[in-house]
Order: structure tokens, then C-alpha cells, then sequence
């Protein structure tokens, strides 16, 4: 049996079906396709956005005092290391991760970590000096408690100054 | 509608929008800022004036993000935390109360801000609640102290805003009278994104 042509009624379609019968239609369709595109573009943030996103979830669970003593894997390492992988080039991670592990007990790993940051960002080489230069050859930096002797110089250095301000501070409290 | 109509429509929502963006806040910026412009930051951590406990610990790394999404170098604030704390200098009244010079001379930074938390005050209303915060933030060059930037900003945050049913609204802001804190993170964000929205792109703005 051949199949039966289709009529010519059938064959053709009828445009009007397409056509947007209000404008109401319209106006919907475009909403739609512009949600859509907003949608869209929210899903990819870009990389450098990223990077900054998993820096300050990091940082923000330094500050609310996290212990991963529960945890698996430590969260705020996991946080860094991630921002690190999304971009090389992002002032300050390392020198905040290898503070963190330099307070976890890990001094070699926290040094290697300050080391790179200054080789990568030239400005903050005074600023990672004041532990590295201090430490040769000791690879506790920061370590908790221990080092604090180690780190004297820099605390006379600040403290002189401090000691000067101090009863400034206590006039502006009783005003 | 006709084509004409949606145009016009159109044209209305660019207009609202060009008009709200157009009432930006005040704040002070050097004149040829170009000329002093910092490679590097050292945010100091900040000084909060009010009752409510945690905020500086929340406004310090949203700021630090802030300006360093910007393209500043800004240096990692556990760091220089942990350094004043090895220098028994806990409060941050008493960083802040240091000589500019002190800071250069240790960090080696090109320009320093300080923040201050002003206000944050939650106000509670019969239907919905708000969250008045106001930071104050300075940007001064580390060699010679001159004022860079500065910038006072109040924002009133409401937690209920996104909502859109009553519904919705009322359960928020039940919601956010038992849990307080949860509300720091987005009311500071949106503080700070006014202020550093103010502040002119550092070098690496491409970067990073």
C-alpha cells in the first residue's frame, strides 16, 4: 500500500499558529528570553571573581575562629588553595595560608609559602622580610608561642613607638 | 504595544537607571590621585565604635577583598594581624593611634586605610526590621601622609528587601531578629561595595 499524499492543506503549515496573536505574547517571550540570559551569564563568574570568592571564604573562617578538628579536610586550606588554582597571581594569599599553617605547627610549608609570595609580588617583600629575615635558618616562624622570643627586635621596634601613644589614648577616653 | 511603545518603555528604565546611579554618595578624593596612585595597601585591621560584637571581623577581609578586586596589591591581613599581635598590639584603637611612618617602615606599603565601623544598629519594626550600618574609611599615602580618599557612608540594609510577598517578608524578618549575626556578611557587603565602588582602579585592575 502507498502511502496517501498529504493535501496540500496538510503540507504546508499554517503561519498564523507561529505568530504572536497579542502583544502580550511578545512582551512575554522577550522577558523570558532576557531571565534566561540573566540566568545564564550569573552561572559563569569569571575566574578572577572566583579567585577572590574562595580568598574571602577562606579568610572569613579565619576571623569566626574555625577548628577543623572535625573535619576531613581543613576548609580553609581547601579555601586558599583554590583560590590559588583559579589565580596564580593573587595578592596575599599565600603569605594568609602559610600564616595559617605556620599557626597549625607547619613551619616549612609556611615558609615555602611566604618565600613565593615574595618572589611573585615584589611590594610585599618588607612585609614578609619581617619573618623570614628574622628566622634564617629557624624554620618555626610564627610558630605558636615558641618563636616569640625569636621575634623580639621587631617588637622593641613597634613598641617604642606604641609606648608614646599610649597616654594619648587614655586623654581621648576621658574627654 | 506597539514597537513605539516598548521603545519608550525602554527608554524609561534607562532613564531610572542613569537617575539612580546618578546620586552617588559623597566623598573626597584627591585631586590628581593619578600622580599619587598606590601600588600596594595595608588595611589596617578595623576599629569598631559599636555594641555589636564580630563586625570588625567581618568588615576586615569584605574590605581587603574590595580593594583588592580593584587591582591594588593588598597585603594578607591574618599576616599582618598575626605581626602586630607578636607585638602585643591586640586592639585595633591602638594600631590605628600608631605614627604612618611606623607602618612604612615595617610593611613597606605605599598607601594605608583605616576603617572604622561607626553605627550598626538593628531597628525593629511591627512588619520587617533594618540594619543601619555606617563605616568610615581613609586612604593616606604612607610616605608623606596626605589624604588620598576618604569616604563616610550610611546604609540602612534590609534583610527583607529580596522578598517580594508579605509573606516572605514577614518570615525574614522573624528570622532576623533571633539570628542577628547571620546579617553582618550581606549588610557590610553592601556597604563596602559603595564605598570601594568610589575609589579610582589600582595598576593591576586587568590582573587580578
Amino acid at each position: 500500500m502507498r502511502h496517501s499524499i498529504p493535501s496540500q492543506e496538510q503540507r504546508i503549515p499554517r503561519v498564523s499558529q507561529f505568530r504572536f496573536s497579542f502583544p502580550v505574547a511578545r512582551m512575554f517571550t522577550i522577558s523570558m528570553t532576557l531571565i534566561a540570559l540573566a540566568l545564564f551569564s550569573a552561572g559563569c563568574v569569571s575566574q578572577h571573581t572566583q579567585a577572590w570568592n574562595h580568598y574571602e571564604e577562606g579568610m572569613l573562617l579565619v576571623y569566626k575562629g574555625y577548628d577543623a578538628k572535625g573535619d576531613k579536610v581543613d576548609k580553609v586550606e581547601k579555601a586558599f588553595n583554590k583560590a590559588i588554582e583559579c589565580n596564580k597571581d593573587l595578592p596575599g594569599v599565600r603569605a594568609s595560608l602559610g600564616t595559617y599553617k605556620a599557626k597549625k605547627g607547619e613551619a616549612v610549608g609556611a615558609t615555602e609559602l611566604w618565600n613565593e609570595e615574595k618572589k611573585l609580588h615584589p611590594e610585599s617583600k618588607k612585609a614578609m622580610d619581617i619573618v623570614l629575615e628574622k628566622n634564617k635558618g629557624k624554620e618555626a616562624a610564627l610558630a605558636p608561642e615558641k618563636t616569640s622570643v625569636a621575634e623580639k627586635p621587631v617588637v622593641a621596634e613597634i613598641k617604642a613607638a606604641d609606648k608614646q601613644k599610649e597616654p594619648a589614648k587614655s586623654e581621648k577616653k576621658s574627654v | 504595544m506597539s514597537k513605539q511603545s516598548f521603545s519608550k518603555c525602554l527608554l524609561g528604565v534607562l532613564a531610572a537607571a542613569i537617575f539612580f546611579t546618578g546620586c552617588a554618595p559623597k566623598f573626597f578624593l584627591i585631586k590628581d590621585y593619578q600622580q599619587h596612585r598606590p601600588l600596594s595597601v595595608l588595611v589596617l585591621p578595623p576599629v569598631n565604635q559599636t555594641p555589636q560584637e564580630g563586625v570588625e571581623d567581618v568588615v576586615y577581609p569584605i574590605f581587603v577583598r574590595a580593594i583588592g578586586e580593584k587591582g591594588y596589591y593588598v597585603y594578607s591581613p591574618e599576616y599582618v594581624q598575626e605581626i602586630f599581635h607578636r607585638n602585643k598590639l591586640q586592639e585595633a584603637g591602638r594600631i590605628h593611634a600608631l605614627p604612618y611612618k611606623k607602618f612604612y617602615d615595617v610593611f613597606g606599603p605605599d598607601a594605608i586605610l583605616y576603617i572604622t565601623v561607626e553605627k550598626w544598629a538593628a531597628k525593629y519594626y511591627l512588619i520587617g526590621n533594618q540594619i543601619d550600618t555606617q563605616i568610615f574609611a581613609k586612604l593616606i599615602d604612607a610616605k608623606t601622609g596626605a589624604e588620598l580618599f576618604n569616604m563616610r557612608y550610611e546604609f540602612a540594609y534590609d534583610p527583607a528587601a529580596a522578598q517580594s510577598s508579605i509573606a516572605g517578608k514577614l518570615i525574614v524578618a522573624m528570622a532576623s531578629k533571633f539570628s542577628e549575626k547571620s546579617y553582618l556578611e550581606p549588610a557590610a557587603r553592601c556597604n563596602i561595595g559603595t564605598i570601594s565602588k568610589q575609589l579610582p582602579k589600582g595598576p593591576s585592575n586587568e590582573k587580578w
